[in-house]
C-alpha cells in the first residue's frame, strides 16, 4: 500500500483537531445539549484565546533566548494598573490611549528586568522571581493601591470583532521580529547557548534588552485586553500573578513542540487553540475546576513525555524492523 | 548588726514597692468587680494599653484594608497597638501566631478558625495571649477544645448561608428564574460553600426556579468563567457569583450584550457598583462585612480587662448581617454611613465594653450585630 506523507503543516493540525474531535464526542455523550463545537461556542472560544496568545508570544521570546520569566504575569497586572489610571487621569476613555499607556508601562518594566538581569549576572529565573515580588507589591501601592477599574467604551478592544485588530497586529509583529529581523535570529541563537552566541558575534546585551522591550509590547497589549475583559486589574500578592502567566506558558510549551512542523508564530497559535479546546471541553464535560487543572496537568505531562521521546520510539521501531529483516534474511539463507 | 539592718531596710523597700504595684492592680480590679470605674478614671492614666496582633488574608484587597482600618481606628481610640500580618495558609497562621506571641502581643485577631485551632490555642495558652476569630464561625470538631481553653475568646462571622439565600431571593424578585452559580471548588472555602448552600436552598424552595448551571472556575478563569456560563447555558437569566464577582461579572454580562436581561447578584461591594446598578448589569450586591473584626475586638478587649462577656463554658459567637444594596441610592447611603464613616461610633463601641459600661452583655452585642444594616446605621447616625 502506498504510504501517504502528510505535509508538515497538516501534522501541526493533528493535535488540535484530535482534541476537538474527542471532546466533541465526549461532551455529547455526557450531555445531550452540549454546546461544545457550535459556531457560537467556537466564536467565543476564539475571542477568549486572543489575550493568552498575545501573552504567549511575549513569554516565548524570553524562553527562546534561554530565559524563563515568571514575572510576566506581575508585569501584566502592574502595567494594566498604571496604564488605566494614567488614562483616567487624562480624562480620556480611549481604548487606544489605554493600550498605548499599558504598552509603555510594560516596556519600562521590561527594561527594568533587563537592567537587573544584566547588572547582577544571575539567571533570568532568579531575576523574575525577585521581580514578581516587587511588581506585585507595587500593584498594592501605586495609585493608592486601589488597582484599576474600567467600564464602557474604554473596554471595546476586548469585544469581538474589535479584539481581532490587535490580535492580527501582534501576530504580524511576532512573525516579523522572529523571521525578518536579525534580532529574531539572535534570540534563537542565544537559546542554543549564550556562550556560543557571543562567540559568533551576537551582542548578548543588546539582544537581551531588545527582547525584554519587544516582550513588553506584547505584555502591554495583553494587559489592556486583560483589564478590558475583566473590568478590573486588582492588586495581587503572594505570587498570585503566576497563574495569569502559566496559562500562556502552557501554550508556549505545546507551541515549541509543534514548531518542528510549522513556523513558531503559527505553532504557538495552534498551541493556544489546543489548550482552549481542552479547557472548554473539560468544562463542558462538567469537571470541577480542580479536576480541570489536574487534567490539564496530565495532558501536558503526557504530551511533553511523548514529544520528548518520540525520536526514541521511532528509533526502536527502526531497530526492530532491521532485526526482523535480518532474521528473515538469515532464515532465507538457511533454507 | 549593720548588715542585718541594711538587709532589713532593703527588704522593707522591696516589699513597699511590690505592695504599691499590687494596690494599683487591686484598685482597678475592685473598680471592675464593683463596676464603679468612672469614664474619666479609665480614660486617664489607668487605661491599659494593650497590644493586638491582627492576621489578615492580604493587605491589598479593599475589604481587608477596610477591616484593618476599622480595627486600627478602635485601637487608636482606646490607646492600643496593632500589628498586622498577612497569611495564606493554616501553617502560616500558626507561624504568625507564634511570631506575634513572641513579639509580646496581648491578643490576636485572626480570620483563621479551622482544624488547626488546637495547635494555635496551645501556643496562645503557653504565652497567655488571647485568640479571637473573625469572619469564621465555630466548627464542631474543635469546639470542645476551644471552650476548654481560657485564652480562646470567641468568634464573629457573617451569616453566609442567609447571604446566599437572600441573593437568590433578590434575583427572583427582579425576575430571574433560570439560575447559574459561579463559585470555587467545594472545600476550598467554607464561606463559599455556605453561600452556595444558601443559594441552592433558595432555588429549591422556589417552585418555578431552576439551577441550570454551576461553575467552579471563578478563581481560575475570572470573567471567562462567566462568559463560558453564558455560552453553555443561554437560558440562564440570573447568576449568583459567590464573591468578588461584581466587576468581572458585570463586565462579562455587558460584553455579552445582556445588561438588564441577565440579572447579577454577588457578594463584596466594589467601586464599579453604581455604574453596574445604573446600566442594569448588576441587580444586587451584598457586603459591608468589614466591621466583623470590630466585634472580635470587643469580645477580646472585654477579656483583656478581666470582664469576658460570656459565661464560663459558653461560646461567645457574634453573627453579623450582610448589607444588601440593590440601587444606586442604597449604594450612596452605604458609602456615606459605612465606608466614609464608622458603622459604630466610639461611644457605641464602648457601650459593649464592661469597663466603660458595666451593663454590657453578650446578648446586647449579638443583638446589635444581627440588626446591623444601612437602615440601622442611618437610624443611629442619620440626621
Amino acid at each position: 500500500m502506498r504510504k501517504v506523507s502528510l505535509p508538515q503543516w497538516c501534522k501541526a493540525l493533528i493535535l488540535p483537531v484530535a482534541v476537538f474531535s474527542i471532546f466533541f464526542v465526549l461532551t455529547r455523550i455526557v450531555r445531550d445539549n452540549s454546546v461544545f463545537g457550535t459556531p457560537k461556542n467556537m466564536y467565543t472560544a476564539f475571542n477568549q484565546l486572543i489575550r493568552p496568545t498575545i501573552m504567549a508570544y511575549g513569554v516565548s521570546l524570553g524562553m527562546q533566548s534561554g530565559r524563563w520569566d515568571f514575572s510576566a504575569g506581575a508585569m501584566l497586572i502592574l502595567s494594566a494598573v498604571i496604564g488605566v489610571n494614567l488614562t483616567q487621569m487624562s480624562g480620556s476613555d480611549s481604548p487606544i490611549l489605554m493600550m498605548c499607556l499599558c504598552v509603555a508601562a510594560a516596556v519600562v518594566l521590561g527594561l527594568i528586568n533587563a537592567g537587573v538581569y544584566l547588572f547582577f549576572h544571575v539567571s533570568g529565573l532568579v531575576v523574575s522571581l525577585g521581580m514578581i515580588m516587587i511588581y506585585e507589591t507595587l500593584t498594592a501601592i501605586v495609585f493608592g493601591g486601589n488597582g484599576a477599574y474600567v467600564r464602557g467604551d474604554i473596554t471595546n478592544l476586548a469585544k469581538a470583532p474589535y479584539s481581532f485588530i490587535p490580535f492580527i497586529l501582534m501576530i504580524a509583529l511576532y512573525w516579523f521580529v522572529l523571521n525578518k529581523t536579525v534580532l529574531g535570529y539572535n534570540i534563537r541563537g542565544m537559546g542554543k547557548g549564550q556562550t556560543v552566541a557571543r562567540n559568533v558575534g551576537v551582542s548578548v546585551r543588546k539582544t537581551t534588552i531588545l527582547t525584554y522591550i519587544i516582550s513588553g509590547i506584547f505584555i502591554g497589549v495583553a494587559a489592556a485586553l486583560y483589564v478590558s475583559t475583566n473590568g478590573k486589574a486588582a492588586p495581587t500578592l503572594n505570587m498570585g500573578t503566576t497563574a495569569v502567566m502559566f496559562e500562556s506558558m502552557m501554550c508556549v510549551i505545546v507551541g515549541e513542540y509543534l514548531n518542528r512542523y510549522c513556523d513558531m508564530t503559527v505553532s504557538i497559535l495552534i498551541g493556544c487553540i489546543t489548550m482552549r479546546f481542552l479547557s472548554m471541553g473539560l468544562l463542558c464535560i462538567g469537571l470541577s475546576s480542580t479536576m480541570q487543572t489536574v487534567a490539564q496537568g496530565v495532558f501536558l505531562v503526557v504530551f511533553i513525555g511523548i514529544s520528548s521521546n518520540q525520536g526514541k520510539i521511532e528509533e526502536k521501531r527502526i531497530l526492530k524492523q532491521r532485526a526482523a529483516n535480518a532474521d528473515a534474511k538469515a532464515e532465507a539463507n538457511a533454507n | 548588726m549593720k548588715k542585718v539592718l541594711a538587709l532589713l531596710l532593703t527588704g522593707v523597700i522591696l516589699i513597699s514597692a511590690l505592695a504599691g504595684c499590687g494596690s494599683d492592680q487591686n484598685e482597678s480590679l475592685q473598680q471592675s468587680e464593683t463596676g464603679v470605674g468612672t469614664e474619666n478614671a479609665i480614660q486617664a492614666e489607668q487605661q491599659e494599653k494593650f497590644s493586638f496582633g491582627m492576621i489578615v488574608a492580604n493587605t491589598a484587597e479593599q475589604l481587608y484594608v477596610s477591616e484593618i482600618n476599622e480595627v486600627q481606628w478602635i485601637c487608636d481610640e482606646l490607646g492600643c497597638d496593632l500589628n498586622v500580618v498577612s497569611v495564606t495558609t493554616a501553617e502560616e497562621n500558626l507561624s504568625a501566631v507564634e511570631n506575634l506571641c513572641s513579639s509580646g502581643v496581648d491578643a490576636i485577631l485572626s480570620f483563621y478558625l479551622d482544624s488547626s485551632l488546637p495547635k494555635v490555642l496551645d501556643v496562645c495558652e503557653s504565652n497567655e495571649v488571647y485568640y479571637a476569630a473573625y469572619t469564621r464561625g465555630m466548627i464542631a470538631e474543635v469546639e470542645e477544645t476551644a471552650l476548654n481553653c481560657k485564652y480562646f475568646v470567641g468568634c464573629s462571622y457573617e451569616d453566609e448561608i442567609s447571604a446566599g439565600y437572600a441573593a437568590i431571593q433578590k434575583l427572583y424578585e427582579s425576575g430571574a428564574r433560570q439560575f447559574g452559580i459561579a463559585t470555587l471548588p467545594k472545600g476550598e472555602g467554607q464561606a463559599a460553600d455556605d453561600r452556595v448552600a444558601g443559594a441552592e436552598t433558595a432555588i429549591a424552595e422556589l417552585d418555578d426556579a431552576k439551577l441550570v448551571i454551576k461553575s467552579t472556575n471563578l478563581i481560575t478563569s475570572g470573567a471567562d468563567c462567566i462568559t463560558d456560563m453564558i455560552n453553555m447555558a443561554p437560558e440562564m437569566d440570573g447568576i449568583f457569583i459567590i464573591g468578588a464577582g461584581l466587576t468581572l461579572g458585570a463586565q462579562a454580562i455587558e460584553m455579552a450584550g445582556l445588561s438588564g436581561t441577565l440579572k447579577l447578584g454577588t457578594i463584596d461591594i466594589e467601586e464599579s457598583a453604581p455604574a453596574a446598578l445604573e446600566d442594569g448589569s448588576l441587580s444586587v450586591v451584598m457586603g459591608g462585612q468589614y466591621p466583623d473584626p470590630l466585634f472580635a475586638f470587643i469580645l477580646t478587649y472585654n477579656c483583656l480587662t478581666g470582664n469576658p462577656l460570656n459565661e464560663e463554658g459558653e461560646l461567645a459567637e457574634v453573627m453579623i448581617n450582610y448589607t444588601i444594596i440593590s440601587s444606586v441610592q442604597e449604594y450612596e447611603n452605604y458609602m456615606t454611613y459605612y465606608e466614609n464613616d464608622h458603622p459604630y461610633t466610639l461611644e457605641e463601641v464602648k457601650s459593649f465594653i464592661k469597663v466603660f459600661n458595666p451593663e454590657a452583655t453578650l446578648a446586647d452585642l449579638q443583638k446589635a450585630a444581627a440588626a446591623l444594616s444601612i437602615e440601622d446605621v442611618i437610624a443611629r447616625h442619620g440626621n
